[in-house]
């Protein structure tokens, strides 16, 4: 929905939740895709490139079309990683994220040092669950799980202490338990706050999977790209990078119409 | 500055809309008048303003100043909102400067710059904010940053003050005396001054004639003209006479004790 | 705070334990840390139990100080390609930010797929920047520029959809140009979020700048760790990642700190 000012111009959060609306709809982008991937095809013809390195869009297809189900099959490794990943380390973070709340002294201290523990690099620690939990499965979850872990325990402590003091206030003024003030207050105002990291949070896992995929190289998407390149075949290589970038899209998808559909009522716009 | 709308007209248009703000407005106003315009929310008020000022542009009719028409905006008219709109990481006197600067980027000055800071000063002073004069917006009140607010649009000694609901964010004790703020230094200054508000003894108080806009698509529905004596005293707000003038506007409106209360306009 | 937000923060806390100083805001983190470490350097004692999956602190400290050089050098090196691609990524996310929010045919043909791209996890096109530029600086300066990239574009761009829009009028209405409007008014607003967009972006080349070490190892500390994990010796992966850690926490609030100050009327 547009909204607009007295003088007719669009007000800004409109108009910037008016784009994200516009965005599969403009003529503009059809175009421009359309153009990428036309010039990839003249660029890779006139320059010549050796199929090495940039092949033409048409054996990048061949590759999807040829053998679809190895791209499906390590696609639903990838994906099912993702979510136990993220399951795992969603819960817990939320879970713990509630026990920091109610103590004053882990809240004060633990804090800062997630604060100053989100800008770590999670990758860094790839090769030390190598060693933990040795090549498979485990690994690849349970990066997943550790970043997410922390975005998600981040995110509901924050959304928890900015719940507006009045909201409680009302509800102990109903003599309210604070397990119900917790479920039926607290909680649902920390929704947006959560939704986020629940928004980043999935693209977040799926990152941190394909990395970890890419570096244990057993199954999976990233290992997918990175055989590829062993192999030297850079039309699969592109392919598996498609079928990730697809999934990414799909998932951010999925996210946004969760967090639409949980907090309908934070939108004002829509 | 005298100003006559002839024949407004508004239509803003997008592809899910189609939106009549205002329609058929015409009205005159004389040089150093004092008009309010009152009316419900979302009856194209804040629309009038900018058409008068030349920011937007009529879909119908004409905006006459000083019996020129109005083509786009002129640079002689001062403009407030009902938010302070200050420019945070400036000080309360480089705000005040700000349309110096814009007027000096386009050549646009007639006189020096030491004469607008001069002239700067003066405002603060006449505002009581003249220990402020460093300070930076955040450190202010709202009435106070609202008088900053007015300052800026009196620095370029525009004929023509616009002033879209000022007052409308503040208390009532505030408000009642930016009023009496206002009318002093407009009384310094005596410029014309068309002023919209909701409130309707804030528009008794400062006008000498209240315009009482229809709902949406706005109109001109019809005039009260303010009969108190200048200077306007804070007493005055409890004399017969100004009560009276409340009362013909309220009827005016329609909200008179044995009218009809008018719908709910759903705004925007 | 007025005493009506403090009243009101006091009886919205969960009603349960201590009132809190000031002081204890900065005792409280590192009495915690320090009960950690000590109670786990504790327990191997007491235990006589040493894992090689969590080694006693008292084993990390060891690296710490004898390996701290290496460990810092290393690091360095990092640094060096964090940094230029901190710095490439950051102007041409500024430069397209401004392009893309100001030109409307640009942002309607490149904004889309920015925001795909955005969503996109950027790490799996790391093999085919090494296909094409090999295992050397090269490739890690695409690799770190391109995740700079899109937070700077992204908050560019929201920083300056934000302006004011009653501003605007107000210039417009004494007949002020564009650029005037976008030199004094729209760059001023916009700038708490590009610092904060630079501010990620910092961060997101720190994660690529670790993370392309790590995939073809080759310099820095990145490729460190990787080695490490080869012979299990978790001792130092541990210290290095503290050193990774120990550097990217001073980047950020040091960033943080400058952003605080430029923009000290937010």
């Amino acid at each position: 929905m547009v909204l607009k000012n007295a003088a007719g111009e669009q007000l800004p959060s409109s108009r910037l939740t008016n784009i994200r609306h516009r965005l599969w709809n403009s003529k503009e982008l059809l175009l421009t895709l359309t153009a990428i991937v036309l010039a990839w095809i003249v660029v890779v013809d006139v320059r010549n490139f050796h199929p090495i390195v940039l092949p033409p869009p048409s054996s990048v297809a061949d590759a999807l079309i040829e053998n679809p189900g190895s791209y499906a099959s390590a696609g639903f490794i990838t994906f099912y990683e993702m979510l136990l990943g993220f399951a795992a380390g969603g819960t817990l973070g939320f879970v713990s994220a509630i026990g920091i709340f109610y103590s004053p002294f882990l809240r004060r201290s633990l804090y800062p040092l997630l604060l100053g523990f989100r800008i770590v690099p999670k990758v860094a620690f790839v090769p030390l669950f190598l060693v933990w939990f040795g090549i498979g499965v485990g690994v690849k979850v349970a990066l997943a799980a550790f970043a997410i872990f922390f975005l998600v325990l981040v995110q509901t402590l924050l959304g928890l202490t900015g719940v507006e003091p009045e909201l409680v206030e009302l509800g102990r003024s109903l003599k309210m338990r604070e397990f119900d003030i917790l479920r039926r207050i607290r909680l649902p105002a920390a929704l947006p706050a959560i939704m986020v990291g629940v928004k980043l949070g999935i693209t977040y896992a799926l990152t941190n999977v394909v990395v970890a995929e890419m570096v244990v190289a057993t199954n999976g998407l990233g290992f997918l790209v990175v055989e590829a390149r062993s192999l030297v075949k850079t039309d699969e290589m592109i392919a598996a990078i498609f079928v990730v970038a697809f999934i990414g899209l799909v998932i951010y998808g999925i996210g946004t119409a969760i967090e639409r559909r949980v907090i309908f009522w934070y939108f004002e716009n829509s | 500055m005298g100003i006559k709308l002839d024949g407004l007209r508004k239509v803003f248009q997008t592809s899910d809309l189609t939106v009549e703000a205002v329609r058929d407005v015409s009205a005159e106003i004389q040089d150093h008048e004092f008009v309010s315009i009152i009316g419900p929310s979302g009856c194209g008020k804040s629309t009038l303003l900018r058409l008068v000022s030349g920011l937007l542009p009529p879909t119908e009719g004409t905006v006459y100043l000083d019996d020129v028409p109005v083509v786009g905006p002129a640079g002689n008219i001062g403009f407030v909102f009902q938010s302070p709109t200050l420019l945070k990481w400036r000080t309360v006197f480089k705000n005040v400067m700000f349309p110096y600067e814009v007027l000096a980027s386009q050549k646009n000055v007639s006189a020096s710059k030491a004469d607008f800071e001069t002239r700067a000063h003066e405002l603060l002073k006449m505002a009581g904010l003249d220990e402020f004069t460093d300070a930076y917006p955040k450190q202010l009140s709202g009435g106070m940053q609202q008088r900053v607010s007015i300052c800026r649009a009196l620095i370029h000694d525009p004929e023509l003050l616009l002033m879209d609901e000022p007052f409308g964010a503040l208390d009532e004790f505030t408000r009642e005396f930016m009023n009496e703020e206002l009318l002093r230094i407009w009384g310094e200054t005596k410029k014309t001054v068309i002023f919209v508000t909701h409130h309707i003894p804030e528009a008794v108080f400062l006008s000498d004639r209240i315009l009482v806009m229809s709902r949406r698509p706005g109109t001109i529905l019809g005039e009260v003209v303010v009969d108190l004596p200048r200077p306007r005293l804070p007493e005055m707000r409890e004399t017969v006479e100004f009560l009276e003038q409340v009362v013909a506007t309220r009827h005016l409106i329609g909200l008179g004790a044995g009218d009809v209360p008018p719908e709910e306009v759903p705004t925007l | 705070m007025t005493a009506t937000d403090v009243a009101q923060a006091e009886s919205a806390a969960p009603q349960i334990g201590e009132k809190s100083g000031r002081i204890r805001r900065f005792t409280d983190p590192l009495l915690f840390a320090a009960i950690l470490v000590f109670g786990w350097q504790v327990a191997i004692w007491v235990t006589g139990f040493h894992p090689v999956v969590l080694p006693p602190p008292s084993r990390v400290f060891d690296i710490l100080s004898n390996q701290g050089d290496f460990l810092v050098d290393n690091m360095l090196t990092t640094l060096w390609t964090i940094g230029w691609g901190f710095l490439i990524g950051g102007v041409f996310g500024l430069v397209s930010g401004i392009l893309i929010n100001y030109i409307p045919p640009v942002r309607r043909a490149i904004y889309p797929i920015l925001v795909a791209l955005y969503v996109i996890p950027k790490a799996v096109f790391i093999p085919l920047f090494i296909l094409w530029w090999g295992a050397g600086l090269q490739y890690k300066l695409w690799v770190t520029s391109l995740l700079a990239f899109f937070p700077v574009t992204e908050n560019t761009i929201t920083g300056l959809q934000g302006v004011d829009r009653e501003m605007v009028e107000l210039t417009q209405s004494l007949q002020g140009s564009q650029f005037f409007t976008f030199r004094k008014i729209s760059l001023p607003f916009a700038m708490p979020f590009v610092l904060a967009g630079l501010r990620i972006g910092l961060t997101e080349a720190f994660i690529g700048g670790v993370l392309s070490e790590i995939i073809v190892p080759s310099t820095g500390i990145g490729s460190r760790i990787v080695e490490a994990a080869a012979f299990s010796n978790t001792e130092f992966i541990i210290a290095a990642i503290m050193v990774v850690a120990a550097f990217g926490v001073v980047a950020y609030f040091g960033f943080l700190w400058l952003e605080r100050k430029i923009t000290f009327w937010y």
